[in-house]
């Protein structure tokens, strides 16, 4: 008798667990094979055999992404810090504090998050720029999504810094701004950062668009 | 000039599957086609990670057809070579050819 319902367990991890856009197609051509006589065993070596694709195709992205995102915010907090001493940034805080609430609140978060935020999101642009050079493959659509993933996580940055570190810098060098940003006692500090760019990186990344946009000419 | 990338070994059959399996071209066709000529089990998987690289590079188009209760209720996706896909098959051809041209003889093997 020819059975008509691929293994449950199996049809599921291919539903789930294959990234990528033509996952829908391969789950349905492996139906229609399994209906058409393959065996169970046939459908689930498939099944594993799509997932693990997919993921190594996932990982080989994402662990781009991660080398990426260790060298782009390794000086970050670093460079934080170094502008505030060494611009206008502390007077321009001081500024801003003595202003009425909330316009001192909000003036504070923007020079406290602002350049920071700028600068991972010059980080998420310049990877899926040299995403695109290297792949031909972009979705803008996806990026506003990845920028807007930044926010909660620098202003978890913020709160960090300023609780562990901004006390002590008070008469900081160039020479200890360098072993700042080189010293992994710091790693801490530029965690929420990495983990901001990982996140908006993750979340822009282009063939996590929908199939099914174009047609056949 | 602009760096040329080059079609890998899979890329290269699915191209040539879909040339020869005109507009019926989806999954399971272009995996029995390659079993056909290429002996052995193919995953569909790889065949669906090449198209998806094909894609990205301009050289397939695809497009959902309907969806059907044999499929368990999901559409097939049929893909086509575009005219770039076309112009580098050509392109593959001429180099592949011109590397092949002086492969020595195998002992015993008729002339």
């Amino acid at each position: 008798m020819k059975q008509t319902h691929p293994p449950a367990l199996a049809a599921w991890m291919l539903d789930h667990l294959t990234p990528g856009r033509q996952n829908l197609a391969l789950a349905g051509d492996l139906h229609e094979e399994f209906c058409n006589g393959r065996s169970a065993v046939w459908y689930w070596r498939q099944a594993v055999s799509a997932i693990a694709i997919g993921l190594l195709l996932k990982c080989r992205y994402l662990l781009s992404a991660v080398i990426f995102a260790a060298v782009w915010t390794a000086p970050l907090p670093a460079a934080w810090f170094y502008m505030l001493r060494h611009t206008e940034g502390t007077r321009l805080f001081a500024w801003v504090i003595q202003l009425d609430w909330p316009y001192s609140a909000l003036g504070d978060m923007a020079l406290a998050e602002g350049p920071q935020l700028l600068l991972v999101w010059a980080g998420l642009v310049v990877f899926l720029g040299l995403n695109f050079l290297k792949t031909r493959n972009a979705n803008v659509a996806r990026l506003p999504y990845g920028l807007l993933t930044t926010i909660p996580t620098l202003i978890a940055a913020n709160i960090a810094l300023q609780l562990l570190f901004l006390g002590n810098f008070s008469h900081a060098t160039t020479a200890v701004y360098l072993r700042f940003s080189l010293d992994p006692m710091f790693f801490l500090t530029r965690l929420p950062l990495f983990l901001g760019l990982l996140l908006s990186i993750w979340v822009a990344e282009p063939s996590s668009r929908k199939a099914g946009s174009r047609a056949i000419a | 000039m602009p760096a040329r990338s080059y079609l890998g070994e899979l890329e290269l059959m699915v191209l040539l599957a879909l040339v020869r399996l005109g507009d019926q071209a989806y999954g399971v066709p272009i995996a029995r086609e390659l079993e056909k000529y290429r002996g052995g089990n193919v995953a569909l998987g790889s065949i669906y990670a090449a198209l998806e690289r094909l894609e990205d590079k301009g050289l397939v188009l695809s497009a959902l057809g309907d969806p059907t209760p044999e499929r368990g209720g999901r559409a097939k996706r049929y893909f086509a070579i575009t005219q770039n896909g076309l112009r580098e098959l050509h392109q593959t051809r001429r180099v592949l050819s011109e590397l092949w041209r002086n492969l020595p003889r195998l002992q015993g093997e008729p002339v």
